[in-house]
């Protein structure tokens, strides 16, 4: 692992609570290792590429169009991924929506690999996530860590397969797998399996609901909150209002 | 999970604040959370912190910082859902009513290509 400044949120004018900060600060730690599809370097690439598709001129015409694969032009890129990894991490960014079966077929047969998809898309929405929060909270995104060495060990869960959804999954039926830890036996939503391909996908995601939310194995506990200091119900508007605004059916 | 959550406190909510955020929800500084997560979501500053003032004249430091986690958190998982392509599951029945009159089958894009 490489030295990089700490993650804090030390210029935040309010006293934020240590699960965040540790949360993103073992985020910022993942990045600086090797995925199982990208490297440590691949992969903060993509997060300096998430950040500049918000400023991205095509995608602004994109997400105005009709029809947003119409649109001819180039994204405006800060990296040097291949083009069509930084196509899919601008309309996840920025159009997620109007994502399509056809268009992740798409990028299958441009070359890119389904656990190249499934790691890439879990690095976007971490770092939308993350870069979020301090917007929210009126302080500039952290600076991110610097890349560490290593190689991907291209693991690929032995049950991952067809399922409900464009993306191979594993299995709701987790027992007896190396993937058992990830969620609780035929207990648990599609959008926690989503990205299963990629178990630490699944990790992380777990880990920075935890921190924002709420754990996992409390989501379905109706009316739940914990030591929260939101309601449940004032907890399901946010999210909620979120989703529609994002134009999320799920 | 919202109409989940206010039948297990026996609350009255009205679920198309989801839908159109200007209806009084009839939760406790509903008005207030949903301007605050419509900000972040638009990614205003400016409006973020009108939102984040308004918030605090009727929520607390905490639940202020709690309702931006919350919305950066699903910032996360509706792209995870629209970029996966899943299905309902097991919530595809017991939500079919609800999602019809919310209008939220309308975001179904990717099962039409």
């Amino acid at each position: 692992m490489v030295a990089s400044p700490p993650l804090d949120y030390g210029d935040v004018p309010w006293p934020i609570p240590e699960r965040y900060t540790l949360a993103h600060a073992r985020y910022w730690a993942r990045l600086q290792s090797a995925g199982s599809w990208w490297s440590s370097a691949e992969r903060i690439a993509i997060a300096r590429e998430v950040r500049a598709a918000w400023h991205c001129e095509h995608c602004k015409q994109c997400v105005q169009a009709l029809s947003p694969f119409a649109v001819t032009g180039e994204h405006s890129t800060v990296t040097t991924l291949p083009d069509f990894a930084i196509d899919a991490i601008h309309r996840i960014v920025t159009d997620s929506s109007r994502l399509s079966r056809r268009w992740y077929q798409g990028l299958l047969d441009q070359g890119l690999g389904e656990g190249h998809y499934i790691e890439l898309l879990g690095t976007v929405v971490a770092i939308v996530s993350i870069d979020s929060f301090a917007t929210a909270m009126g302080v500039n995104e952290r600076v991110l860590p610097d890349a560490g060495t290593g190689a991907p060990d291209h693991y690929r869960p032995a049950t991952a397969g067809p399922d409900d959804a464009w993306v191979p999954m594993v299995h709701e039926d987790n027992r007896d797998t190396p993937e058992a830890d990830l969620w609780v036996a035929n207990a648990t939503g599609n959008v926690v399996r989503a990205l299963s391909l990629v178990p630490e996908e699944v990790r992380s995601l777990k880990d920075l609901s935890e921190a924002h939310y709420l754990a996992m194995a409390d989501v379905r506990k109706p009316g739940y909150a914990g030591e929260r200091e939101l309601s449940r119900t004032q907890m399901e508007l946010v999210a909620g209002r979120t989703s529609a605004l994002n134009a999320c059916f799920y | 999970m919202l109409r989940v959550s206010s039948e297990s406190r026996n609350e009255s909510v009205d679920l198309n604040a989801l839908m159109q955020g200007g209806v009084d929800s009839g939760i406790a500084a509903g008005a207030e959370l949903i301007a605050f997560a419509e900000a972040i979501v638009r990614r205003d500053p400016i409006r973020i912190e009108h939102a984040r003032t308004q918030l605090l004249a009727v929520a607390s430091v905490a639940q202020m910082i709690e309702a931006a986690g919350v919305a950066s958190n699903f910032q996360r998982m509706v792209r995870i859902a629209n970029g996966t392509g899943i299905g309902l599951g097991h919530a595809e029945d017991p939500t079919a009513d609800l999602r019809a009159s919310l209008g939220i089958d309308q975001f179904r894009h990717h099962d039409l290509e």
